[in-house]
């Protein structure tokens, strides 16, 4: 009887940890109504200002595309089932396990933070789940060949070339003769990676001497003496890597040290919405790259109308990075989506995505005037990257962001020397 | 290497640091008096910086008048939190300063999620008549902001220190921090001088708090910052010590300053933690080790 009684208890445990395993492959409810995206972002934490802005950017565009071509989802509706991640790998990883294994979505994006992407990213193919990476420009990410893995904005070494065509027209259409440049940056991976980048890719491959390249440590509250180090570099630009507490605190010393090297800011605190209202008029003339930057003049009468609502019923000032890179990569999971005629399964997801193509006048484009198209390709160093996606630079002019290169999206006259 | 930039860096450090040690002699003071380390200065700091700020931005206040206000404010607030937490804390036979350090260090976790809630974590900076604004001696520009509020942090340091030195309240607390009980037979009602030497402590936050929003943003975790600086300034000068704490300002000011013109801004931060290691191991007193009690 004993024996019985073992053998039954063991077979119950087999059973149990069978149901456990299956339970944890997640199954997707493909013959539902719904279809379940997951949405990991950092909701709270120091990049919860951005998190939800670019939430806001997912939200916005998946209304448009209902609105537009809801009925490629033959009746079906769009789910987003959210998650925290805080801004922190492991917290994005469990959170993303979560929304695999407990709530069983079709598809995932986010997450704003690198860190987080890469952490998640192996994960995401281990699960042979979709994700789409939105903001998140570490080229790590997309290390490994796999079907189930995609960014629709640009990454790391995007930012290269586009720095130096735009160095090498500033010298040669626009005669800023910069021979001397100084790098400033934050001691962080955002920092560290624009230094690299800029040193290594741009202007070493320039033959441009760079005069000065110091650290700082992150929203330390003062920068005096690096600034008087520019002050005395010779530098004929500076090149400055940093985010927001120390783009204010940056822009303000500058002028308090009557220091009068032109910025040419490499996006983080330079590109939010905050920074021109706080830092008033010692902003005026700086130069930004990023991969989107709010012109309004560059900008359709329907951008301007969806941003103009934004604006109006969030707490959000105007369309910054966040948003415009969550539309894109969420309209354009979206348009994957609808090209499956709506269907929940991760694998046909995945290979929608995989062979997906949209041009200049696509809506998931809407907000960014300057990327002539989306499809996912290898460059050797990332799979799955859309190569079209590039940097923009806009030069703060009477308070607000103009766009002066690419030449021919330009809607300014750039000033030159920049106070 | 070019003087003038190291006496540009030279004078930075000096004005940067005597704002320093106005945040610093506070957590010296309740060291001193009640040996209480207080983890959550930083963050009481951070939440002066708010009052101080909201004052500014919405009642017009210019900034350095707002320590009218944020003084008074942060008085009464360190009187009321050592009277009614941490009096009641260092009576309970089964608690010490130690459970009061566990206290303060939640306190602090406390204020900055509280605040991350309230405000949201991006930062909040205001434009005032002075922002961005300096005079020049010779080829050396002084930034006006910093030179008001040094002179302001360094008047309040200097008359915390004569206060303590020269009246009969500073002459109970002295009496206090350097023999509790013995006090207590004088007559002096030490849980009374406890909580106006924390009160005093916070004061003087608050008067740090209306000399940094000219220059600097605010932010919930801003307290993170000043609170790790502080307790490097007061190791150095010695716990304890207002002396010590207002040497200890200037001398951080000075190596993160003058450090950098010949290192990089982050090794000569490297310099303040070297530095107070080094004092830890060889004098741990701190350089005023010998008025330990204020």
């Amino acid at each position: 009887m004993k024996k019985l009684l073992a053998i039954v208890l063991m077979l119950a445990m087999v059973f149990s940890f069978a149901a456990c395993g299956a339970q944890d492959e997640g199954s997707v409810d493909t013959d539902g109504d719904t279809i379940k995206i997951g949405v990991v972002l950092p909701f709270s934490g120091s990049s919860e200002y951005v998190g939800n802005a670019q939430f806001y950017g997912y939200q916005y565009a998946l209304a448009d595309y209902m609105e537009h071509y809801g009925d490629q989802l033959n009746g079906k509706t769009i789910e987003f089932v959210t998650a925290d991640s805080q801004g922190v790998p492991d917290t994005g990883v469990s959170e993303l396990e979560r929304l695999i294994n407990e709530e069983g979505v079709s598809a995932v994006i986010g997450t704003y933070n690198s860190g987080v992407a890469a952490a998640m990213a192996p994960v995401a193919i281990k699960y042979q789940v979709p994700f789409m990476v939105t903001n998140a420009v570490a080229d790590s990410i997309l290390s490994q060949d796999s079907i189930y893995l995609y960014r629709s904005n640009m990454g790391d070494v995007d930012a290269a070339p586009s720095y130096r065509n735009f160095i090498t027209y500033l010298n040669e259409e626009e005669g800023t003769g910069i021979e001397n440049v100084a790098i400033i940056y934050e001691a962080t991976d955002y920092g560290q990676g624009a230094r690299d980048n800029l040193v290594n890719n741009v202007y070493g491959q320039l033959g441009i001497n760079v005069c000065l390249d110091e650290s700082i440590i992150a929203d330390s509250g003062d920068m005096s003496t690096v600034i008087n180090k520019l002050k005395t570099s010779g530098a004929d630009a500076v090149c400055v890597a940093v985010l927001e507490k120390d783009a204010l605190l940056f822009t303000r010393q500058m002028k308090e040290y009557n220091v009068d090297i032109p910025v040419i800011a490499y996006g983080g605190g330079f590109i939010t919405d905050s920074y021109i209202p706080q830092a008033g008029d010692a902003s005026e003339d700086i130069i930004a790259s990023a991969s989107y930057l709010w012109d309004e003049a560059a900008m359709s009468e329907e951008a301007l109308a969806i941003a103009a609502d934004y604006v109006a019923n969030t707490d959000y000032t105007q369309v910054t990075e966040p948003f415009a890179n969550g539309w894109l990569g969420m309209y354009a999971l979206l348009e994957a989506i609808g090209s499956t005629g709506g269907s929940a399964d991760r694998e046909e997801i995945a290979q929608a995505c995989d062979t997906f193509v949209a041009a200049a006048d696509d809506r998931a484009l809407l907000f960014h005037p300057t990327i002539p198209g989306i499809k996912y390709e290898d460059d050797g160093i990332r799979y799955n990257q859309n190569l079209m996606a590039g940097m923009q630079f806009g030069q703060i002019q009477g308070g607000k962001f103009s766009l002066v290169y690419p030449a021919e999206a330009a809607r300014a006259e750039l000033v030159w020397p920049a106070k | 290497m070019d003087l003038t930039l190291v006496l540009q860096g030279a004078l930075d450090g000096l004005l940067i640091g005597g704002v320093y040690a106005s945040v610093a002699v506070g957590l010296s003071l309740a060291f001193g008096v009640m040996r209480i380390v207080n983890f959550a200065h930083g963050e009481l700091l951070m939440v002066a910086m708010y009052l101080a700020m909201l004052l500014t931005m919405n009642a017009g206040m210019d900034p350095y008048l707002t320590m009218i206000i944020t003084i008074p404010v942060m008085f009464g607030a360190g009187y009321l939190m050592q009277r009614f937490i941490f009096n009641p804390l260092l009576d309970k036979k089964t608690s010490n300063a130690n459970t009061v350090l566990i206290f303060t260090a939640g306190l602090g976790i406390f204020l900055s999620n509280v605040f991350t809630v309230i405000f949201g974590s991006n930062l909040m900076a205001t434009t005032t008549k002075y922002t961005s604004t300096s005079f020049e001696v010779g080829k050396i520009v002084v930034s006006l902001p910093r030179f008001i509020s040094f002179i302001f942090a360094v008047v309040f340091v200097i008359a915390l220190y004569l206060f303590i030195q020269k009246t009969e309240y500073g002459r109970a607390l002295r009496a206090t921090s350097q023999n509790r009980q013995v006090a207590e037979l004088m007559g002096i009602n030490y849980r009374g001088i406890y909580a106006i030497a924390f009160g005093l402590g916070l004061a003087m936050i608050g008067v740090a708090a209306s000399c940094l929003i000219p220059n600097a943003s605010v932010y919930p975790t801003i307290g993170d910052v000043y609170g790790l600086k502080c307790f490097i300034i007061v190791v150095l000068g010695g716990m304890g010590s207002l002396p010590g704490a207002l040497a200890g300002g200037l001398i951080i000011g000075l190596i993160e300053k003058v450090g950098a013109v010949f290192l990089s801004d982050v090794t000569a931060q490297l310099l303040e933690f070297v530095l107070f290691i080094l004092v830890l191991v060889f004098k741990p007193a701190g350089l005023f080790g010998k008025e330990v009690n204020a």
